[in-house]
């Protein structure tokens, strides 16, 4: 046996970033590496002010009911006299009925409240946005990390199966599907609006896996080389420990801007998938389905337009930009 | 029963599908139509008219031809019938005129035989003559159900044939060998210059049925089968030049075609030019900023958007340039009755409906009337009743709703599926319908959205339709006879992928049905099916909505457009852009 691998903490280098703070390397000694992202992340003014508006959108989805309530209406009333029937069902009033009993309008040729919608509806698209994408991401990283570090026979099963996903016409899928998925989901006690949502949680989440699991196998690919996975493996660690305790640390810096990544992306598919059906129904408000429903209204109502519009735009700048700043925190070597 | 209802039945239905889709309907008669813009016959000729579509015509094969404005273009341009519709403005575009025959027909034997007379010197587009030949060939294509698909079965239906233990005709059509199954003493060219048509049972009214192109001449040595949508051979006043699928379709000038011998169609323009494939929404921009081909075009297969119609309807620079009136149809919310039995749930469902909210998730006032029958006030056929209250109160009785469910001793809230086309218009007005069924009457809606395509076979499965559908209908021709039979006869209640979505079979509505069939006198038959129309809306059988309009525009240098009052659209045969 050649030396053995013995560390003297004496002989560690400081933080570099820890000294540009200001602070000893003594007192950084026994910060983890979460504690130190978080600090960086916290010197990212742009990163905060995402995180700030994410935080403020859980917070609306949230409390939604709350929030109706102060206002004084529900998403689902069909307000017929803020409306002019003789005017192809337009809102009355300036800025799609704009008042002070009506926040931000009403929904043309419904009359339903927008305010009221506009936070119910926050609650379904980032209900569906995150549940996929930690069903996604869960499965994505599971097989990603197993494919890429066991190789061989277990990474061909793998990959062909991703490929599979990948190359199937997931949206005739879709659409075929929907109807017999729903009864079934009803058989087993959801019914109406909930089966939609479990259906549309369950297919985004399960088609979109393989995409997350390739980068994370393409990562674990060049990991597993790495020395101290060699050293992991000479000391005798299973290979439990070396793909949950060496290797997934390693790859939560791609895992999380990839999820702060695909929520967005999440969002307008479920935006997409309500036009053609199979999302979410009426009369259960989301924003994908606001903002394709409110596209046609751009000349007759633009205040329609502009609502889900808006909200859409910053939730998903938010997640973007905090999902940056989340990477340079996390990697400060990668992009600049 | 059997096939041949079911057949009657998909006919039908096909022309409720394709026209409550497009709000463009094939119509009886759609009597107040307001066009203003109606030059009359004067128009110069020359230049290329556009017709500016959505998407393909869904076939152009005479035989196969089915939805309202593949109906209008084959017909006035390329294929032409015994009988047509006059091209005039107003509720007498539903009138029937000879075309190629000599009058409207002669019927005999207690109206079980039908004898028209050929006019002379008709031509097909070779310069060959259209001979009864042609007649009674394009027919029996129409058997040929494996190739020739998608097409009204009236023949079918209606003629005497032998026929097979289950209900269908023997005969199966010109490409396969075998028994003529009675089609030769069915149809009969009598002599060069006639054709007889014998029927099954009195039919008054058949000469409406041949004005459709099943029964449109077709030359057998010209018959390229399922290619004809492709190589439509015309004795009309146009030809295909050029048919790229869902691209583009040209047409040139036929001049094989005598303006002589037919004195309904005009033929202003030297070309017609289809484009197909730009989104409605994107269309309804074009007409509106007359730019492009929207300027010497029209709109065909769609119409103006709910979005664009307040502004369509009232900025007089755009109106001048848009048609707007009734475009015949009905739209209406089928009430299963073989899952609701009970009278009072479906009374207490009609009685808590809000009209109001519903149609304006439509769009309001502009996209139609509130509906009190089945029957649209276009047809004779129609009767004044108000069974619900609905001129009092479109916004639903609350107080009888509840009466009723409470009387009824049913468990509340009494739950209801409600089968819906997933358009988003649609969806809305089914949410609508929940709220008020909701608040109104004590009923929990859960919204069952289906495809929109296969929308109406799904709800015609009679085990699996839900307790409520909603659905449109335009008859196939101006007589309540294309209304109440398709929708409550209770021969189709059973069978799948019938037109009966109440599932209706009451013995009562069925013996009116065959006295209403087979009266003579068609004014004692209108007033027959008016009070029909009458007895299932008081059964509840069925919830009567909005009677709809339809809004189409054209380029500032079309003349002489109009809303046809059968075709529930512009009608393609006056217009000049020259």
């Amino acid at each position: 046996m050649t030396a053995p691998l013995t560390t003297d903490p004496s002989t560690q280098t400081a933080d570099p970033e820890a000294i540009l703070a200001g602070q000893s390397a003594k007192q950084i000694e026994g910060r983890s590496l979460g504690q130190i992202a978080w600090l960086r992340l916290k010197r990212d003014k742009v990163a905060m002010v995402s995180l700030g508006l994410v935080i403020l959108f859980l917070l609306v989805a949230i409390l939604a009911n709350v929030l109706a309530a102060i206002e004084g209406q529900g998403p689902f009333k069909f307000n017929s006299e803020t409306l002019n029937f003789d005017h192809g069902s337009l809102p009355r009033g300036h800025f799609g009925g704009v008042s002070s009993t009506h926040w931000l309008g009403v929904e043309p040729t419904t009359g339903r409240d927008l305010f009221a919608r506009l936070v119910f509806g926050a609650r379904t698209s980032l209900l569906v946005a995150l549940t996929s994408t930690v069903l996604s991401v869960g499965l994505g990283s599971l097989f990603g990390v197993m494919a890429g570090f066991f190789g061989g026979r277990i990474d061909s099963l793998i990959s062909r199966s991703m490929d599979l996903i990948l190359a199937f016409p997931q949206l005739l899928l879709l659409i075929a599907l929907t109807p017999v998925a729903i009864d079934r989901l009803a058989g087993l006690g959801i019914g109406g609006g909930a089966a939609h949502l479990v259906y549309l949680i369950t297919v985004i989440g399960f088609f979109g896996w393989p995409y997350i699991g390739r980068i994370i196998r393409g990562q674990t690919l060049s990991l597993r080389e790495r020395e101290f996975v060699d050293a992991s493996r000479s000391l005798g660690a299973t290979n439990s420990h070396i793909l949950f305790k060496q290797l997934l640390p390693n790859l939560v810096a791609p895992i999380l801007v990839y999820s702060t990544l695909i929520i967005p992306t999440y969002i307008s598919l479920e935006a997409a998938l309500s036009y053609l059906g199979v999302g979410v129904i009426e009369p259960t408000p989301s924003w994908g389905k606001m903002l394709s429903d409110s596209v046609v209204y751009s000349y007759a109502d633009p205040t329609y337009l502009l609502i889900p519009g808006v909200a859409l735009f910053a939730l998903v700048l938010a997640f973007n930009l905090f999902g940056d700043g989340l990477r340079d925190a996390l990697d400060p070597k990668a992009g600049r | 029963m059997g096939e041949r209802m079911t057949l009657l039945a998909t006919r039908a239905q096909k022309v409720a599908v394709v026209g409550a889709c497009l709000a463009l309907a094939v119509t009886a008669c759609g009597g107040s139509s307001k066009s203003s813009n109606s030059s009359g016959p004067t128009g110069k000729k020359g230049g290329t008219l556009f017709l500016i579509n959505d998407a393909d015509f869904d076939h152009l094969d005479p035989q196969r031809t089915y939805v309202s404005n593949s109906l209008n273009f084959t017909e006035r341009f390329m294929n032409r019938t015994l009988v047509t519709y006059k091209s005039v403005p107003g509720p007498s575009g539903s009138e029937l005129v000879p075309d190629m025959a000599t009058d409207l027909g002669r019927a005999s034997d207690n109206n079980k035989t039908w004898k028209f007379t050929f006019k002379d010197n008709l031509k097909w587009q070779d310069g060959s003559p259209v001979t009864c030949a042609d007649f009674k060939y394009g027919v029996s294509r129409g058997f040929a159900t494996g190739v020739i698909t998608d097409g009204p079965t009236y023949a079918f239906a209606d003629l005497k044939l032998d026929l097979k233990a289950d209900g269908t005709p023997v005969y199966g059509g010109p490409y396969v060998a075998g028994s003529n199954g009675g089609f030769d003493n069915a149809v009969q060219c009598t002599d060069p210059k006639n054709i007889v048509f014998h029927l099954a049972k009195p039919i008054g009214d058949f000469n409406y049925t041949l004005s459709l192109p099943e029964f449109a001449a077709v030359p057998q040595a010209k018959d390229t089968k399922a290619q004809y949508d492709n190589t439509v051979f015309s004795d009309g006043p146009y030809k295909i030049e050029t048919y790229s699928r869902s691209k583009q379709l040209t047409l040139v000038r036929n001049s094989n075609w005598d303006p002589k011998t037919d004195n309904v169609r005009k033929a202003f323009p030297d070309k017609i030019v289809v484009k197909m494939g730009a989104d409605p929404n994107v269309i309804d921009t074009q007409f509106i900023s007359d730019t492009g081909d929207a300027k010497t075009g029209i709109m065909n297969a769609t119409n103006v958007q709910p979005q664009d119609l307040d502004r369509v309807l009232n900025d007089a620079s755009l109106k001048k340039r848009a048609v707007n009136g009734f475009d015949g149809f009905a739209l209406y919310i089928a009430i299963n009755t073989s899952k609701v039995k009970n009278l009072k749930v479906r009374q207490a469902l009609a009685y808590a409906m809000n009209l109001e909210t519903f149609r304006g998730a439509y769009g309001g006032k502009e996209y139609g009337d509130y509906a009190r029958g089945i029957i649209t006030p276009a047809l004779k056929s129609h009767k004044d009743f108000d069974v619900f209250g609905i001129k009092k109160s479109p916004t639903g009785d609350p107080a009888k709703a509840k009466q009723l469910l409470t009387e009824a001793g049913v468990k509340t809230p009494y739950p209801i599926k409600f089968d819906v086309r997933n358009r988003p218009a649609t969806v809305k007005a089914a949410a609508a319908a929940k709220e008020a069924l909701e608040r109104n009457g004590n009923f929990a809606v859960t919204l069952n959205p289906l495809p929109v395509g296969p929308y109406y076979g799904l709800i015609g499965k009679k085990a699996t339709q839900s307790d409520i559908s909603g659905g449109g209908w335009g008859p196939d021709w101006p007589n309540g006879s294309a209304v109440i039979p398709p929708l409550f006869g209770g021969n189709l209640s059973t069978v799948d992928g019938s037109t009966n979505y109440s599932q209706l079979k009451d013995p009562k509505i069925d013996s009116l049905i065959d006295a209403a069939t087979s009266e003579t006198d068609l004014t004692k038959q209108a007033k027959l099916w008016g009070g029909l129309d009458e007895a299932v809306v008081q059964d509840a059988a069925a919830i009567p909505t909005i009677w709809t309009k339809t809004t189409q525009m054209y380029g500032s240098g079309v003349k002489g457009a109009f809303l046809h009052s059968f075709y529930g659209e512009i009608d393609v045969n006056a217009l000049s852009v020259a």
